[in-house]
């Protein structure tokens, strides 16, 4: 990429322009909106990618079982004509022998990828594929879809190797995005209220400036000179911080509860599991509560996927892996989001600790 | 209420000491073993027992029984067929095809059900629960792997594995950032050391070179006074090495400053911490010569027997420079940088004698200061001076270099005028005492003894330089005289001495080459190989010859190049092999004046680049590399010097390169983004420590001045100030320096998914691609489940089974680890790749590289 780009620069004496040009498609591409298109585009490409390999050997399989049974039954046949008198022992041994055969053949095809159901729908549909490099790139990994082909699990490590850091990317820029506004719109509830704004937006970040800044470099010599500093600038980081909060909404200043961020995940968790269990027949709330859980903390069980087991109306599993994905995709974000808030959160909560600690300290 | 606040005092001690621990590695190693330990015998509990009586132990063997039924079911069905006349009165094979096929259908489907049980509608077959597997389940769970082979059926499992995983991933976290942290750095550390063994026999690659210099910068900036020493040192005792690495005194350097970095790396804070204790011992060293040798041994713990013998050569180095005051903060730049420091310091000494501006010249007024340093560091100062101006990257370093170098002179000045006026001539003493002994101690056997002599010379150089020269400082060539006089009996007790302390000031710079010439005759010793082994190699053919003469008399040699420095110094092409040797005894008086000329070289960088040169190109090529080098080199080295680390790094940069450079332009663009990075650095750094404001102006910056009057006490304070700008100049540095390719990271990764694909395709019977495949895929969580060790259908021993889950378990958390450890290591790269594309694409592209 760089080479290329340099290239055309030197070829265009109006580099500038083309500069520009690049620099709005990268900014563009790492935009957020880029971001999705790059990561919705990228699992689409999986999609069609995986539908290509693993549904061609999918059906390749399915014709290899129902060949094989096919020659099983007439081998059978062989022998029950080569037997025209019927001796049930030696029938049976024969016929016995010719099954343990079919049987063995029929778990390494199962071990190869044959799931048996032949008559239903191939799995590696668009949707389905979509499903599972979403799976992939999330590191969710149901394993409901698995690539059973040497070619499919090489692509798909491969695959992974470049969705992974790109979900990541998508993970982190969303999240903020989404932290960002949720902030803001939780400042802004707050500020009806102005009795709680107080309480939870400005102290809070008072002190944590200082320590990052001051306490951090200042750490080895904690002599004469540690004194002075911290209370000018503690000082000065109070006015500066409480001018900012009051004059103007400022969003590096407010804090979020971490029992708003875990009510936030449940609450997602549970309307999704409100979904689930209705769109699934045999899912009762908890275990699709259970199920959002598994899928949203990217573990990722698989015992229990939407569309599995109502696998034989094709539409309905369609349905459930598109719904599937957009449920993932975005409970991914708000969790990265909850996260965000949380670790700032966290991280508060333990300074202040610490500070506590040291101002003790400090007075022993 | 003191007894109180006692109390509150240890409670708050034992308090952070328990957080510390629980914190460290170790504790969070063991938090997650217990906790996923923990979350064993939960999951058993509560979903092991409803199942466990009978289905546990016998799964394989059940799921066999279960097919042999389906199998004999069909059997009878079939022979039902053939017998029941009713359906078929005389056997016709399409009809009985009819019938036959759907019963093996249906066969097939309760095998598949059986074989696929865990996943077929959702309905999760009986699993065993044993410990081992409940234990696999809960690493599953807070990985977030999720096999999912193994999946809660109670109520209470599914709301206990939400909670497990709320509290355990985030636990998980922290403790796979925290190990795979550790284990970057690790790895970092051992591939740069790897890189810098390997490195000199292949000079051809720039980019590694470029890389080295980056790492030797780091690592010559954290190790510290240690690496310095040790670079200095480690070329006295690396001859060894050197000779295998031979070709490139760089290779030396590279190792020293590898030694450097082990320390750092292992101990960055620590030895930083030590470092600046080394340099305040240095100080304190050149008061105590021995306790400086000590505390400067110490820091080097990585060389083991090298190290040692560099700790001295260190310690004298140090107690040399110390008596400068800037060895003090030299010491963090290994062997360059104590010759830079020492040249610096005299550099600056010489500067701010005279007024900042042409203090080098003034310097030559006052001899004695810049001299005891001149001989080792003169030259390296005038060297870096002159360096600077003729390296064209460093030009801007320069003038912070300058700065620096004036800070560092004031220091020097300060602390030599007040120490070395004050009890200069005990130190004297003490110091030549101290050498001597140190050397003996140092040099025991003979072999040793050429670098304990080397060492012991140093110490009783550096004893003699720093008393020495500081005493001279009043009486400039008496102190010299006198010096030189006090080395010739340590070089009588032990020749190499003579030769170290040649080496010494001769290691400085070019004078190395007349120095290693010397060494040279006395014996292939360390000395040269400090200097350069190239220079050795090189030198010896020309200056040997004209040296060897006063070989049989190493010490006259060593001394001969004392005075060959001097003289070079003096007269820049006097400098020539021929007056060396017949001067070894009167060179002694020389020294002096080539203290002068390398200060009057500070000053006239250019002029006296430029001698260097011609007295390069005269010596041999490779001296004039050599020479080239410590001149690139020191011009940065004089930038940095205050900031140790980065102008080690910059030195070691340059000193890579320049053998390379003068083909190499590239490497030069690289070096001038190191150096203006460096810069960057160093010029916060310089902030910090004293703003020199006015570095020409000469303008002492005051907290140092006020510091250094006070030898002991000022100059703790002020290591600590310097050890926190090198601390942070080195973990920037490290994070410059310790890039690891990226290539080599992700081989690292596939190496190891490799074995455990090895591992497991043989204990499971696998094919390899499958092994492979299932570890990459446990390995990025994503966990499908569809492989799963230890779960063979049809197989029965459930013994080995539990093994194998637990050893998945280890293979597991070890790899999530490594794959914790490349992803910072592959994400410090790819960030900085990226900023680097995005700088070459435009200024405008930073924010976008740093959004990445």
């Amino acid at each position: 990429m760089a080479l290329r780009r340099r290239a055309r620069r030197r070829d265009k004496t109006s580099g500038e322009k083309f500069k520009d040009c690049c620099r709005g498609f990268v900014a563009f591409v790492f935009s957020n909106v880029g971001i999705i298109a790059l990561f919705l585009g990228y699992a689409i490409i999986g999609a069609i990618v995986f539908n290509k390999i693993e549904g061609e050997s999918e059906r390749e399989k399915k014709d290899d079982v129902v060949e094989l049974r096919r020659n099983t039954v007439r081998e059978l046949w062989e022998i029950t004509y080569t037997f025209n008198v019927m001796f049930e022992g030696n029938w049976t041994e024969m016929v016995d022998e010719k099954i343990l055969q079919f049987q063995n053949s029929i778990v390494k095809a199962v071990g190869e990828g044959y799931d048996g159901r032949a008559e239903v729908a191939s799995q590696w549909t668009f949707s389905g594929g979509f499903l599972y490099s979403l799976t992939v790139m999330t590191t969710i990994g149901y394993g409901n879809i698995a690539p059973r082909t040497s070619m499919g699990k090489i692509v798909t490590i491969f695959y992974t190797c470049i969705g992974f850091p790109l979900f990541l990317l998508y993970l982190s820029n969303i999240g903020s995005v989404l932290a960002q506004s949720f902030k803001w719109l939780y400042a802004k509830l707050c500020k009806c209220r102005p009795a709680r704004i107080e309480v939870l937006g400005p102290p809070v970040p008072e002190p944590e400036p200082r320590d990052e800044d001051e306490e951090a470099p200042r750490w080895p010599d904690e002599l004469g000179s540690y004194r002075s500093q911290p209370e000018a600038a503690s000082s000065e980081e109070a006015s500066s911080s409480g001018s900012s909060s009051s004059s103007e909404l400022d969003l590096s200043t407010v804090t979020v509860p971490i029992s708003m961020c875990l009510i936030i995940m449940a609450v997602y968790i549970c309307g999704g599991a409100m979904f689930f269990a209705r769109l699934e027949d045999n899912w009762d709330f908890l275990t699709s509560c259970y199920f959002c859980f598994i899928s949203l903390s990217t573990i990722g069980f698989g015992d229990y996927v939407p569309g599995d087991s109502i696998r034989s109306e094709t539409g309905s599993v369609e349905t459930g892996f598109v719904l599937t994905s957009m449920y993932l995709m975005l409970g991914m974000a708000i969790i990265a989001m909850c996260f965000n808030l949380m670790q700032e959160e966290v991280i508060q909560k333990v300074r202040s600790c610490a500070r506590c600690l040291g101002c003790l300290r400090g007075q022993g | 209420m003191v007894k109180r606040n006692k109390k509150c005092y240890r409670l708050r001690y034992y308090i952070k000491v328990f957080f510390t621990h629980l914190f460290s590695h170790v504790g969070l190693c063991g938090l997650v073993v217990g906790y996923s330990v923990v979350g064993a015998f939960l999951f058993e509990s509560l979903e092991g027992q409803p199942a466990e009586p009978t289905e546990r132990p016998t799964l394989p063997r059940d799921k066999r029984r279960e097919i042999d039924d389906f199998r004999a079911r069909c059997l009878e069905e079939l022979w039902a067929i053939n017998m029941n006349q009713s359906i078929l009165p005389v056997l016709r094979k399409p009809n009985w095809t009819e019938l036959t096929l759907p019963k093996l259908q249906q066969l097939e489907e309760s095998i598949i059900g059986v074989v696929t049980s865990q996943r077929s509608n959702g309905r999760v077959e009986v699993v065993e629960w044993s410990f081992s597997s409940a234990l696999l389940y809960s690493v599953t769970v807070i990985t977030t792997i999720g096999y999912g082979h193994i999946t809660p059926r109670t109520d209470g499992g599914k709301i206990m594995t939400i909670f497990y995983a709320l509290i355990g991933v985030p636990l998980m976290l922290l403790c796979l950032t925290n190990i795979g942290q550790l284990m970057a750095n690790t790895f970092r550390f051992t591939y740069w050391s790897c890189t810098v063994i390997w490195r000199p026999r292949r000079p051809q690659a720039t980019r590694t070179s470029v890389r080295y210099s980056q790492k030797r910068s780091s690592a010559t900036a954290a190790a510290a006074a240690a690496a310095a020493l040790t670079s200095v040192s480690p070329g006295m005792e690396f001859e060894e090495v050197r000779s295998q690495l031979g070709p490139a005194g760089d290779a030396a350097r590279a190792r020293n400053a590898s030694g450097g970095r082990t320390v750092i790396v292992n101990e960055l804070g620590v030895v930083t911490r030590h470092v600046p204790n080394d340099v305040g011992m240095g100080v304190r060293a050149v008061q105590n010569g021995p306790s400086g040798t000590l505390r400067t041994s110490p820091a080097t713990r990585g060389g083991s027997l090298l190290r040692q013998q560099h700790t001295p050569v260190g310690t004298l180095m140090r107690q040399q420079s110390s008596p400068a005051g800037t060895l003090v903060r030299q010491p963090s730049s290994p062997g360059g940088i104590i010759r830079r420091h020492p040249s610096s310091p005299g550099g600056t000494i010489s500067r701010q004698p005279n007024g900042p501006g042409g203090g080098s010249r003034g310097l030559l007024a006052e001899p004695s200061l810049s001299e005891p340093d001149c001989r080792g560091v003169s030259a390296g100062p005038g060297d870096l001076l002159r360096t600077s101006g003729p390296a064209t990257p460093i030009k801007l370093l320069d003038k912070e270099t300058r700065d620096i170098l004036v800070e560092c002179a004031e220091y020097v000045l300060t602390e030599e005028l007040s120490s070395l006026l004050e009890a200069s001539p005990q130190r004297r003493g003490v110091f030549r005492d101290r050498s001597g002994s140190k050397s003996q101690t140092a040099g025991g056997g003979a072999g040793a003894g050429g670098i304990s002599g080397v060492g012991g010379s140093p110490g009783g150089a550096g004893g003699g330089f720093g008393a020495s020269d500081t005493n001279v400082n009043g009486p400039s060539e008496c102190g010299d005289v006198e010096n030189e006089t006090v080395a010739v009996p340590h070089v009588s007790g032990d020749k190499l001495v003579d030769t170290a302390d040649d080496p010494d000031a001769i290691i400085d710079v070019i004078e190395a080459m007349a120095g290693g010439d010397a060494e040279d005759p006395v014996t292939p010793v360390t000395k040269n190989p400090t200097s350069a082994t190239n220079h050795v190699t090189f030198s010896t053919p020309v200056e040997s010859e004209k040296r060897q003469p006063p070989t049989p008399p190493c010490r006259k040699s060593s001394l001969a190049s004392r005075p060959r420095s001097g003289r070079n110094s003096a007269g820049s092409s006097g400098r020539s092999s021929p007056q060396r040797p017949p001067t070894f005894p009167t060179e002694v008086p020389p020294p002096p004046p080539s203290v002068k000329t390398v200060t009057a070289g500070s000053v006239s960088p250019s002029s006296s680049a430029a001698e260097r040169a011609r007295r390069r190109s005269d010596a041999s090529p490779a001296r004039g590399v050599n020479i080239t080098f410590d001149s690139d080199s020191l011009s940065l080295g004089p930038a940095t010097p205050q900031r140790k680390l980065s102008s080690p790094a910059r030195r070691a940069a340059v000193n890579i390169e320049h053998p390379h450079l003068r083909k190499i332009s590239r490497s030069e663009k690289r070096m001038r983004r190191l150096a203006t990075r460096q810069c960057s650095e160093l010029s916060g750094a310089s902030t910090l420590l004293s703003t020199p404001s006015s570095l020409d102006s000469g303008v002492y910056s005051s907290s140092q001045r006020f510091t250094f009057p006070e030898p002991a006490a000022a100059l703790e304070p002020e290591p600590d100030e310097l050890v926190q700008v090198e601390v942070v100049k080195t973990a920037g540095g490290q994070r410059a320096a310790g890039r690891v390719p990226i290539p080599l990271v992700l081989g690292f990764v596939a190496m190891y998914i490799c074995m455990g694909a090895g591992i497991f395709a043989w204990w499971e019977e696998w094919r390899f691609l499958d092994g492979a495949y299932f570890c990459f895929i446990t390995l990025s969580t994503i966990g499908f489940g569809d492989l799963v060790p230890g779960t063979k259908v049809l197989r029965a021993e459930t013994q080995e089974d539990q093994l194998k889950l637990v050893f998945c378990c280890l293979y597991l958390i070890l790899g999530l680890a490594i794959i914790a450890m490349s992803f910072s290591l592959v994400q410090e790269e790819v960030i900085v790749k990226c900023k680097e594309i995005g700088k070459c694409t435009g200024i405008l592209y930073d924010s976008d590289a740093e959004d990445e």
